[in-house]
């Protein structure tokens, strides 16, 4: 608080009237002491010339009221303190600095403010910029032209594969087309499986799944089974994957 | 005693005042209290000092205040100072 600065400057006081007096150095505590009775006797001189004036009811103290506080506290009158003047101690204390106030940077405002609607009094203070609360999302209309989109395409396409290349060459196998223990000119190891011919030899479940549904096809009228209509479909384009072909007379 | 100082501790007391010529005058007698105080309490330092030097002769020329002599030197005003002697 600001009291500390006062108090300090209360001790300087007390400090150089003392020094006048012959004291070189004092105890703390006696100067704690002696700041005290000041601040009291400060204090107690106003109270009292503020009650004697509010008597005569007045509100400002005059030189009547501090004359009579000062027969009442501490003893001596006007003229003691005239005699004390002549022989006060020169050196004057510097009182404490006032700090100022860091001003307020203005609040930015962006744009012009709208005006206040008119059920808002004038002395409010104004509505602030629109930007904070009025919010208007804007859409990037998307480039639709043939050639662009074509490209992001097969560009999309290109780092895809890139990336899942670099991938793989870092996490499988890898051989090298020029030298052994060389980075450069990697190719990736293929795993084949062990028999490779008994795929081809043996009908997958695929084509299992196929025969049946295509059999349920047949024999039901009402068929409900989109998706194994679709699956149908999709195994009968690829030529060798389909069901072999009966012969109309087997015998 | 700065003006600011004495119209801030009057002000705490509810003491408003324009006239700088009052405030001035508050705090010359408190300046002329705090220097009565302080010469009495001189005058008791050099009493101790005279009880202990009158033997040499010479007096101390460096004099301390300590709550001994304020104590002694404020009595005389009524005010009573009372110190622990411990810490309890």
């Amino acid at each position: 608080m600001a009291d500390e600065s006062y108090r300090y400057c209360l001790q300087q006081a007390i400090a150089v009237i003392s020094s006048e007096a012959g004291f070189s150095s004092m105890s703390s505590m006696a100067l704690e002491t002696v700041t005290e009775m000041i601040q009291s006797v400060l204090c107690e001189i106003g109270r009292c010339s503020q009650s004697f004036c509010e008597i005569s009811s007045r509100t400002t103290p005059t030189l009547c009221d501090v004359e009579q506080t000062l027969i009442n506290t501490v003893g001596f009158t006007i003229q003691d303190v005239a005699k004390y003047c002549s022989n006060a101690p020169t050196v004057t204390i510097p009182p404490p600095e006032k700090l100022h106030e860091k001003s307020q940077p203005k609040l930015i405002t962006v744009g012009t403010p709208a005006p206040s609607p008119s059920y808002i009094p004038d002395h409010f203070p104004p509505l602030p910029s629109p930007h904070t609360y009025i919010r208007t999302p804007t859409y990037k209309y998307p480039n639709t032209e043939y050639a662009v989109v074509r490209k992001k395409r097969s560009e999309s396409i290109r780092s895809s594969r890139n990336s899942l290349i670099k991938f793989i060459v870092k996490t499988s196998d890898t051989l090298s087309l020029v030298h052994e223990d060389v980075k450069e000119g990697l190719l990736i190891k293929s795993n084949p499986p062990v028999l490779s011919y008994m795929d081809a030899l043996f009908s997958s479940e695929e084509d299992k799944t196929s025969q049946v549904d295509a059999s349920q096809a047949n024999n039901s009228d009402d068929d409900d089974d989109d998706d194994s209509d679709d699956e149908s479909t999709k195994i009968s384009k690829n030529p060798f994957l389909e069901p072999p072909q009966k012969r109309p007379n087997s015998p | 005693i700065p003006d600011d100082v004495t119209s801030y501790h009057l002000n705490r007391a509810g003491f408003d005042t324009s006239d700088p010529r009052v405030i001035r005058l508050i705090s010359l007698t408190c300046q002329k209290f705090v220097s009565d105080i302080v010469g009495d309490a001189m005058q008791q330092c050099k009493m101790r000092g005279s009880n202990q030097n009158s033997k040499r002769g010479a007096k101390d020329k460096h004099y301390c205040l300590t709550m001994e002599d304020l104590a002694a030197a404020v009595n005389e005003y009524g005010i009573n100072i009372k110190k622990p002697h411990y810490y309890s």
